[in-house]
């Protein structure tokens, strides 16, 4: 699989040597191309308002026949406080980003000032909007095959940013979700739901020619391959094209410093804000050729031809850490540390996307674990294997590995929704975070230390090879699962579809000399007149000990480890064959030397467990290891005391 | 008389004081002890201290039982006791520094002694700290200064300048002297060169005593180290801290004499 892998790339580059100039690296069509979208685009940068004409062909590629076709009209989830998205998010956040008042430049919005058929026929009559949704009805049923071609004008007012898109008051702007965008019609039915709070995009691939016109002063960063810059006085066109991809942003920012690195055919572009050190821009274009590295080995090929990173302002950090084809945000701190790699993490995070957002385009408003959580899930591979950062975060003599981090998230959230939710129906927000982020990634961490590293990477390409540019949903992740390891893929299945959880714990351990039998001998034959004869009860060298093991819930593996470990410090390994219909086990041996600790799941290979901290149990007299941290952090708040008020 | 030779003179204070001090601190002690031989077990072969597993294993602990949050709540409640007990030895310390002379009764009797004064004295004080480091966040407005590292140090400045003063001032409190704190003034502002001197001095002997706290820390996470040298090694860099302490109020008996030509 491979070298069919590695076969399909040579051929791609040598396809695309006559595209060192093109959007793709290897040759496409990839995907089905549902739409042609040209737009020609202006940018007023003290508005910050884009007016723009676009046309649409878009083709039937459904095996049924449709009399409308629903837009995504994302920006007007901005325009008032009463939209869904502003409700749901208690008035306009994310992650953390506020919008910062009442004022008009904190809205925005996307109107169709005017809308006609190919042949010029006004359609606006036809046009219904309601807020960020809006439906065409077709005047003519569109079969299946055909293709529509339609004319728009529309104005895009930006938001002053604090969810992905809009401005920052000042030079910055980030242009994204801006234009009416077609809805997938899939599995027989259109997918329109609204711009929620807890929700990203999903859209049809299609190609993407693109004329932007900005400021000369100002540097352009978008989706696909600049085609072509051209100046007419104050002014810059930039002319972008993209093929393959479902989503088309730019930014245009006079502050913006660029740096470019090339990698195996792809141009990685870095948009950041002065002043920045070498080493930290060094490490973006190491943590981008890090992830593409990775992905092309485990998962498949890079087919675009560039990467964008872009790195927003301080002041407009709401548009940081967000994916879209080809270009990406980073975060305002890219600044290289040695002993926490946040800044690499995002570029590996976002770039990432570029797979299975983009790549995949599962449908992120019903199943976001399939992009954020098995994003969640290669960056931690990346960072430690690629990159060689085994730590997310090292301070001194503690260390922090990521899949201990998504552990932690997993076991502190209540267990209320399945993974697999629609992203706005979670009891709340820490639900959609954890079931959409770290609840899979520990699901998959599981799975590797379980069934092997290896059948993780089988799924991941062989979900790649039969999936990429085909929309999938959990099922046809599932069943590519089926084909590697049907055990594992039942795991992944309750896993990712039922609330089931599990805990394991050792509940008692107990190790004490064996008992010698004693006291008086009655025999069967015994005469009433003799005195039975009597042996003193004693203890022999041998120890009996006694450890029950047991499990709540339900999310089991076929067998787990129990470590035993003795006085002298020899260990033993158990192997707990788990039973569903007994969830409890009691180990009874003897031995020559005394047992003080068990401990089940030993290597902690399940990252599901509700609580690790019950794993372990030591016999009474050895339970004083807390010594060994107590102290140290006792005397560290101490000595902070006596050094900031030496009494 | 030299700083070294009154510090080792009242050494048998910073022996005393560390005890007082861990009786104080023994609630905390025992409550965080019972939470991390209850809840984080811990196998220094599989889960070393300070390992992505231990992590695990304690963040776990913690969201599941309440015994840290104890331990947490009764050393807030534990610090300000365990402060103004320190505060009155601290005095004491000093007023018998002052008389030339220690015994054990004599120390504490003048602690009690001097603690209502100390504490008028601290209170009046408390105006120092705020006006100097208020002054160091007006300058970083006013030149607009960015630079978290410059921040820090000049605040670090004005708050060892302003506990510098503190002390400075608890002479005239333990030798029944009027005007301490304007006095403590006089002594620090003309005697700077050794301000300067006792903060470099303290400062460095703090940093020792932090990267050996470090070392056991280290050390203690080591499967191979007995827990007897833990807590040996605990009780000898708490001792060394006290002695630290120790120097920098011995330092201000010593340059407040001086400036002010007691024999």
């Amino acid at each position: 699989m491979k070298n069919l892998q590695c076969i399909v790339l040579v051929f791609g580059f040598i396809l695309s040597v006559s595209t060192m100039a093109s959007a793709l690296r290897i040759a496409g069509p990839h995907s089905e191309r549902v739409h042609q979208t040209t737009i020609k685009a202006s940018l007023d940068v003290e508005s910050h308002r884009v007016t723009a004409e676009m046309n649409l062909k878009w083709k039937n590629t459904t095996n049924d026949t449709l009399h409308e076709i629903p837009f995504h009209l994302y920006l007007n989830a901005f325009s008032s406080t009463d939209t869904v998205f502003m409700r749901e998010s208690g008035g306009g956040q994310l992650r953390g980003d506020k919008r910062e008042g009442d004022d008009k430049e904190n809205f925005g919005y996307v109107i169709v000032t005017k809308l006609s058929n190919a042949q010029g026929k006004d359609l606006l009559a036809n046009w219904q909007m309601d807020n960020s949704v809006a439906t065409l009805s077709l005047s003519e049923p569109l079969e299946s095959g055909q293709t529509i071609e339609f004319n728009m004008s529309f104005t895009s007012q930006l938001p002053k940013v604090f969810a992905r898109s809009g401005h920052n008051g000042d030079t910055f702007n980030f242009v994204a979700q801006w234009f009416p965008k077609p809805s997938v019609y899939i599995n027989g039915k259109w997918v329109n739901h609204r711009y929620h709070a807890h929700s990203e995009f999903f859209a049809d691939f299609g190609s993407y020619d693109v004329t932007l016109t900005v400021p000369t002063d100002y540097v352009v960063g978008a989706t696909g391959f600049l085609a072509d810059k051209q100046q007419e006085g104050d002014l810059t066109r930039h002319h972008y094209v993209a093929e393959d991809v479902h989503d088309f942003v730019w930014t245009a920012d006079k502050n913006f410093a660029e740096a470019n690195q090339q990698w195996q055919g792809i141009n990685i572009r870095l948009l950041y804000q002065e002043p920045l050190d070498e080493k930290s821009i060094q490490n973006q274009f190491d943590a981008a050729i890090a992830s593409f590295e990775w992905f092309e080995k485990y998962v498949g090929a890079y087919p675009y031809s560039t990467m964008t990173l872009v790195q927003p302002p301080e002041d407009a950090s709401g548009a940081g850490g967000m994916e879209y084809p080809t270009l990406v945000t980073t975060i305002t701190d890219l600044d290289y540390s040695s002993f926490q790699h946040s800044a690499a993490l995002v570029t590996i995070h976002e770039i990432g996307h570029n797979y299975w957002q983009g790549i995949l385009a599962s449908n992120e408003f019903e199943e976001s674990w399939m992009d954020e959580g098995i994003n969640s899930y290669t960056e931690g591979r990346i960072l430690a294997e690629a990159m060689k950062r085994k730590n997310v975060a090292q301070f001194a003599h503690l260390s922090i590995e990521l899949p201990m981090v998504h552990h932690a998230s997993t076991a502190r959230t209540p267990t209320f929704d399945p993974v697999n939710t629609n992203s706005w129906s979670f009891i709340n927000s820490r639900a959609y975070g954890t079931n959409s982020y770290s609840k899979p990634a520990t699901i998959l961490n599981t799975v590797e230390r379980v069934w092997g590293v290896e059948k993780v990477d089988l799924l991941l390409t062989a979900y790649y090879q039969q999936w990429a540019f085909k929309h999938p949903n959990t099922k046809n992740f599932l069943d590519v699962a089926k084909t590697i390891d049907v055990e594992m893929a039942q795991f992944l299945d309750d896993a990712i579809n039922t609330t089931k959880t599990i805990d394991f714990t050792v509940v008692s351990l107990q190790s004490e000399k064996k008992h010698q039998g004693g006291g008086y001998r009655l025999l069967l034959e015994q005469q009433s007149e003799v005195t039975p004869e009597y042996t003193k009860p004693s203890k022999s060298d041998l120890y009996s000990n006694t450890v029950t093991l047991a499990y709540q819930g339900e999310l089991t593996p076929p067998s787990i480890e129990v470590l035993l470990t003795f006085e002298d410090g020899s260990e033993e390994t158990h192997i707990w064959q788990l039973d569903a219909n007994k969830q409890w086990k009691t180990l009874r041996f003897e031995s020559e030397v005394k047992l003080v600790e068990a401990i089940v799941d030993p290597r902690f290979t399940l990252l599901l467990d509700k609580d690790l901290s019950n794993n372990i149990k030591k016999e009474r007299s050895e339970s004083n290891q807390a010594w060994r941290w107590v102290v140290s952090l006792l005397q560290s708040m101490h000595h902070l005391i006596n050094a900031f008020l030496p009494l | 008389m030299s700083t070294v030779k009154l510090l080792w003179q009242y050494k048998w204070v910073a022996l005393i004081t560390l005890v007082f001090e861990w009786l104080i601190l023994a609630p905390v002690l025992l409550m965080m002890l019972r939470f991390g031989n209850k809840e984080v077990v811990v196998n220094l072969a599989q889960t070393p201290i300070g390992s992505s597993n231990f992590f695990g294993i304690f963040i776990d602990a913690f969201s599941t039982s309440p015994g840290l949050v104890y331990a947490v709540i009764a050393f807030a409640i534990t610090v300000p006791t365990l402060i103004l007990f320190k505060f009155a030895l601290a005095v004491g310390t000093m007023a018998s520094m002052h008389e030339g002379k220690w015994s054990f009764s004599q120390w504490l009797s003048l602690s009690g002694k001097h603690f209502l004064r100390a504490i008028g004295l601290l209170l009046r004080w408390l105006i120092v700290p705020a006006i100097l480091c208020g002054l160091a966040v007006l300058v970083f407005k006013l030149f607009d200064i960015e630079s978290a590292v410059s921040k820090i140090i000049t605040l670090a400045v004005c708050w060892f300048l302003s506990i510098s003063w503190l002390f400075m001032s608890l002479n005239g409190v333990a030798r029944n002297e009027s005007w301490s704190l304007k006095n403590g003034a006089i002594t620090l502002f003309k005697n700077l060169h050794q301000f300067l001197l006792i903060v470099l001095v303290f400062l460095a002997l703090f940093v020792l005593a932090k990267l050996m706290n470090w070392q056991l820390f280290v050390n203690n996470s080591d499967i191979n180290t007995t827990l007897l040298c833990g807590v040996f090694g605990a009780f000898a860099i708490a001792l060394f801290m006290r002695i630290v302490v120790l120097y920098w109020q011995a330092a201000h008996v010593v340059v407040w004499r001086k400036h002010w030509k007691i024999n």
